[in-house]
């Protein structure tokens, strides 16, 4: 009797893998990306000092490697490789969750308006159309006035944003899928509708699904940062990337370190996502190397 | 030619709408705010707060005073600041709008001819090192977020060299302008120029194109005449995200090098409850995107026939 | 009068580097083309025929591409090492070239006017405006095409692909080039044009002189076209000589093979008193192209006009037309695949059951004994299924209460039948080719045991010889499963080879209709013999 291995791994995948692998950019983002990981989670953890420990004989000192203050110290005399590493963990799960939050909100609203099409997809498109015209920055910095700094009004706020061009995506790719013939097939077969959209369009939408997410992920923390750089990102003593910089900028000419080594953690990050993102479009789609 | 005419009447009617979203969205939203504008001062006795309040109609019904003040805005009244007390809200946007438009300006045009001019020679060089030298800038570019941009060359060009003036606006020339506008302009410039990349890329690839080399047509000519226009069409879909982003960027930038343009008005006021302030601010760059966007729209239908006669 | 030969390739090499490896695309390949004479290269898809004639204006991408060694002479100079100033003035001047796809050709936001009058201002810059415009309309008239004075102010949207062919071809004429190399310019057309554009090539070249190089891989046209031929298969030249010689006395065993991949066979005719399976009456189908702002309709097309067909068990119906006939239309509007809003039908009855506006129950039922296969073998089987799964979805579908042992049985049998092997069952459809694909997708409903096939131009995708196999499979699945067949074709060979009645179609009305001794010896329409003719000749 002959098996089918169902959780055999499709070979077009095993493909774009194989190229992802195969480019050097995004295999050493991969490397910095969990590196950076690694040590945001499990750094603070096993660094003496804590976020908000602070040291009365070493206010906004110089590195030095008395008491691990590798990165140096900021105005209040707080260790800022422990608060750097904080700062990374709210920055990335930050643009993690948001952009899950766009990518199911999205992809549903996408699928649907793509695959129901007529009226239906006018309509609904005409929603995002609207939506999109407007200053989104605007809006959320004043929700964000109004409701307060909560890190739970961030991740909404920015999931919020980001779900709109996830759903053009998956839906201009629903659209085009719905043309081609293996989908008129199905069709013909007698397929439900729901089952056609579970086995032959989500699959299909993946690949532009999983570039776009990788390339939203730096969008997310560069507006978290930017937010948090204005006052109205996450509360003392919590702090970020963006939390940091601000500190830092307005201190660079007496204590440079305080916004030097943030700013690398930040840049870094975001030009790894974009590498990768890169570098996971081209494994998908070789074409347009 | 008549069908273009339609469309673009057709977009500006969508446009009236969408303004009249934010103003009220915006409007209910800052009211809603814990606080008042008053609360920044040292506590006022009560009495006077509540003078201080019908004075500026805020004891009334929150729906009287939202239609007082779109009446007061068709009329070109955006009414008082409150915490500018002896400004009004129109006063102070116009003084800060010459300098924010300024350097949005040049931003958006460094952005612009930049990008497409780096993006357009990496795809004719494509896979070379000038092509490698170039995208990776231009990566950098829209990795480095402006307000990480900002601190870190004013480092560099203005306190350890004394080659820039740190801030300020002095007296509008190239030195004050030029740090301002670079950050502003160059994680754009980055996005254009990759978009740029990739839709040249695609345009020499068209059939098209073969013909044109076929027929004897110099390189330089066959990209002018031929891909330019159709490599086009993505990237001016582009545009309008860069706008909004060049008039969000400027809120930080204006902040970092002390110039006197529109975006401190903001912040300070969604700080300090100052709502008319807010608001003005609010419909002036809404205002901006939604027109940036209806020339988009425009310039976009020109290049792309086809979307003209969409159902 | 010097006979040296106008290009003379000697031992040209082409090959690609791609990432993982270096493609050899071409190795080693030597012909001649004297002036004057029509040179035909012929192949099947991946013989290296288009990659030799790009190298000779070096059209091909390099520096991907490279010629390790060989050289191409044009009048006695080596074209692969001349400057690129050289070159420029070669290409379109000296030596024109035509493509394949004519829809594509042309830039679609300039007028053709504009296009045809660049090729002549790149080399004569000095030409003056009115000179230009003088000579496009020259060129235009000279290729026939119909209202040249109106028509120069047109895009290439605003023209069908025949006359956006012969434009192309009087852009390349524009600077009366000693060489044209046309590039399969005939294979995305329909076989009426085809003949046109052949007869139009031939009348040229009598009038300018001119050589041409000629790809193709048919063996149709380069008889009618060709003095000489060349043979190519895998990046090599496996014979060559006079068309004559060639054809009717091949040596290589490649040539004999290709020869021999004619279309044969027939239908045996069915029984003449089998019960009516499929009866028509009166299908149109409209489609709104533009609507007013209200929702009005403003332009309409009549793809099919009141045709009304009736199809005996067991029996194949050939539809045949060329493209925009209606055809595929009218299929399927009778297997309900269209909006309910573009089809009008009198009345349809499959086995003597109406068939309209059935209930989501009874359209599953339908479903079943009515299906279809498609042209595209790569566009119509979903890509990340495998084969397993594909075959499997109809039959849960259908026959949910089988159990896993009874559908591997008939997956077994169905695999058996169209001629593949069991362990393909877990691969992916990317891997096979289109003859394969396509067998796939026939297994795919003949797994359903329905009665009525419709097959929407099951082999025009497909290779030759591939054809051939696919058709004979067509007729031994036909016969074992007595199946009945609505066969929609533009290539009347293949129609010929598996029906037993033919409906020619054009413009959406039936021109004509009757058995296959009919229609292909007495024909009574004239579109009718201009299509016998154009494939036949």
């Amino acid at each position: 009797m002959l098996k089918t291995k169902k959780n055999q791994f499709d070979s077009l995948n095993k493909d774009a893998i194989r190229r992802l692998f195969a480019n050097k950019a995004s295999v050493a983002s991969l490397i910095v990306l969990s590196i950076i990981l690694i040590i945001s989670v499990f750094g603070p953890m096993i660094l003496p000092n804590d976020l908000d420990t602070v040291y009365w004989d070493y206010i906004q000192s110089k590195p030095t490697t008395e008491n691990f203050l590798i990165f140096g110290t900021d105005s209040n005399g707080r260790d800022l490789l422990v608060r750097t590493l904080s700062g990374g963990r709210v920055s990335i799960s930050v643009a993690i969750i948001a952009t899950l939050v766009a990518l199911v909100v999205g992809v549903t609203y996408g699928a649907i308006s793509g695959y129901v099409g007529g009226r239906t997809d006018a309509v609904m498109m005409r929603i995002v159309d609207i939506i999109y015209a407007m200053p989104f920055m605007f809006v959320v910095i004043l929700l964000v006035v109004v409701f307060g700094r909560s890190i739970m009004m961030i991740y909404l706020a920015l999931g919020l944003v980001e779900w709109l061009d996830m759903a053009r995506i998956v839906r201009g790719q629903t659209l085009s899928l719905k043309t081609k013939e293996f989908i008129i097939s199905a069709n013909a077969l007698g397929v439900s509708n729901f089952s056609i959209i579970r086995k032959h369009i989500i699959p299909n939408v993946i690949g532009p699904v999983v570039v776009y997410m990788t390339l939203t992920i730096p969008k997310v923390i560069l507006i978290e940062s930017f937010l948090s750089f204005l006052g109205l990102g996450v509360q003392e003593p919590n702090t970020s990337w963006g939390v940091l910089i601000s500190e830092g900028t307005a201190l660079m000419e007496v204590a440079p370190w305080m916004l030097i080594y943030p700013s690398i953690f930040l840049v870094v990050c975001i030009l790894a996502f974009n590498f990768l993102g890169d570098g996971i479009r081209d494994a998908f789609d070789p074409k347009t190397r | 030619m008549n069908t273009y005419l339609i469309f673009i009447f057709k977009r500006f009617l969508q446009s009236i709408p969408t303004l009249w979203l934010v103003i009220t969205i915006s409007f209910f939203m800052i009211r809603l705010a814990p606080g008042g504008p008053f609360d920044m001062e040292r506590q006022l006795p009560p009495v006077v707060e509540a003078n201080l309040k019908a004075y500026y109609n805020l004891d009334k019904n929150l729906f009287i005073q939202y239609f007082d003040y779109l009446s007061g805005i068709l009329q070109g009244d955006f009414g008082p600041s409150y915490n500018y007390r002896d400004f009004s809200v129109a006063d102070l946007i116009l003084d800060g709008l010459p300098y924010s438009a300024i350097v949005g300006f040049w931003s958006l045009l460094l952005a612009i001819f930049g990008g497409i001019l780096l993006g357009s020679i990496s795809a004719l060089y494509r896979n070379s090192y000038v092509d490698y030298t170039l995208m990776t800038f231009s990566m950098l570019g829209l990795a480095i977020p402006n307000f990480v941009l900002a601190p870190v060359l004013i480092l560099w060009l203005c306190v350890w060299n004394d080659w820039f003036p740190a801030g300020g606006w002095g007296d509008g020339g190239f030195a004050n302008l030029a740090l301002p506008v670079i950050t502003l302009g160059t994680a754009y410039m980055g996005n254009i120029a990759r978009t740029t990349r990739g839709a040249m890329i695609e345009a020499l690839g068209a059939n098209h194109i073969r013909t044109a080399r076929a027929k004897g047509l110099p390189e330089k000519l066959v990209v002018w005449r031929h891909a330019m226009k159709s490599a086009m069409i993505p990237v001016v879909s582009y545009l309008g995200p860069v706008s909004a982003g060049i008039i969000t960027g400027s809120l930080v930038i204006e902040q970092i090098f002390g110039l006197p343009g529109v975006g401190r008005y903001f912040v300070q006021g969604a700080l300090g409850r100052d709502y008319t302030l807010v608001m003005g601010t609010v419909i002036l760059y809404g205002g901006l995107i939604i027109i940036a966007n209806l020339i988009v729209d425009i310039i976009y239908g020109f290049l792309n026939p086809r979307i003209r006669e969409e159902k | 009068m010097s006979n040296q030969p106008l290009l003379e390739v000697k031992n040209l090499y082409v090959n690609f580097k791609l990432p993982s490896h270096t493609f050899n695309a071409v190795k080693g390949v030597n012909f001649e083309i004297k002036k004057g004479e029509t040179l035909a290269i012929v192949g099947q898809s991946g013989s290296g025929k288009s990659i030799t004639a790009m190298s000779i204006l070096q059209l091909l991408p390099y520096p991907m591409a490279t010629h390790p060694r060989g050289q191409i002479f044009y009048n006695g100079q080596d074209i692969i090492s001349m400057s690129k100033k050289q070159l420029l003035s070669v290409r379109g001047n000296l030596i024109s070239m035509v493509f394949q796809e004519p829809m594509t050709a042309l830039n679609p936001l300039q007028t053709i006017y504009t296009q045809i009058a660049e090729t002549i201002f790149i080399h004569f810059p000095k030409t003056t405006k009115k000179q230009a415009k003088k000579r496009v309309i020259e060129l235009l008239n000279i290729v026939h095409l119909p209202r040249a004075k109106e028509r120069i102010n047109s895009y290439p949207h605003e023209l069908s692909g025949g006359q956006l062919q012969r434009v192309i071809i009087a852009m390349a004429l524009a600077n009366n080039p000693e060489l044209l190399i046309a590039d399969e310019p005939t294979t995305a057309l329909d076989v009426t044009v085809q003949q046109q554009i052949l007869e139009l090539l031939m009348e040229l070249q009598d009038k300018f002189k001119m050589a041409i190089l000629f790809i193709t891989h048919d063996f149709t046209v380069v008889r009618k076209i060709a003095d000489r031929v060349c043979v190519m298969q895998k990046g090599k030249i496996v014979e060559q000589g006079t068309t004559k010689q060639v054809l009717s006395r091949p040596k290589h065993s490649y040539t004999k093979l290709l020869l021999k991949s004619n279309i044969r066979g027939e239908k045996k005719s069915h029984n003449k008193h089998s019960p009516v399976i499929l009866d028509a009456e009166k299908i149109n189908v409209t489609f709104t192209l533009k609507k007013s702002f209200f929702g009005t309709p403003l332009s309409i097309l009549q793809a099919v006009k009141d045709i009304s067909l009736s199809i005996k068990q067991g029996q194949t119906i050939g539809i045949v037309g060329e493209s925009g006939s209606g055809k595929s239309t009218l299929g399927k509007a009778i297997l309900q695949l269209l909006e309910k809003e573009n089809v009008n039908i009198k009345s349809l009855k499959f086995e003597d059951k109406n068939i309209i506006n059935l209930n989501a129950k009874e359209t599953k039922a339908m479903r079943k004994e009515m299906q279809l296969v498609f042209q595209d073998p790569f566009g119509s089987l979903s890509p990340r299924m495998t084969i397993n799964d594909i075959l499997l979805e109809g039959l849960d579908v259908h026959f949910p209460k089988l159990n896993k042992k009874e559908k591997y049985s008939l997956i077994k049998q169905v695999i058996k039948d169209v001629g593949l092997k069991l362990d393909m069952l877990n691969r992916y459809p990317h891997e096979f080719s289109g003859g394969q694909r396509q067998c796939i997708a026939i297994a795919r409903v003949i797994i359903l045991r329905p009665k009525f096939l419709f097959l929407d131009e099951p082999t025009s995708a497909l290779d030759r010889n591939v054809q051939a196999q696919i058709i004979d499979l067509l007729r031994s699945l036909q016969k074992k499963y007595n199946l009945t067949y609505l066969f929609i074709s533009h290539d009347l060979s293949v129609i010929k080879s598996l029906s037993d009645s033919v409906i020619v179609m054009k413009d959406g009305e039936v021109v004509e209709q009757g058995t296959i001794k009919q229609i292909f010896n007495k024909p009574k329409k004239q579109y009718t013999k201009d299509l016998l003719k154009a494939t036949f000749d």
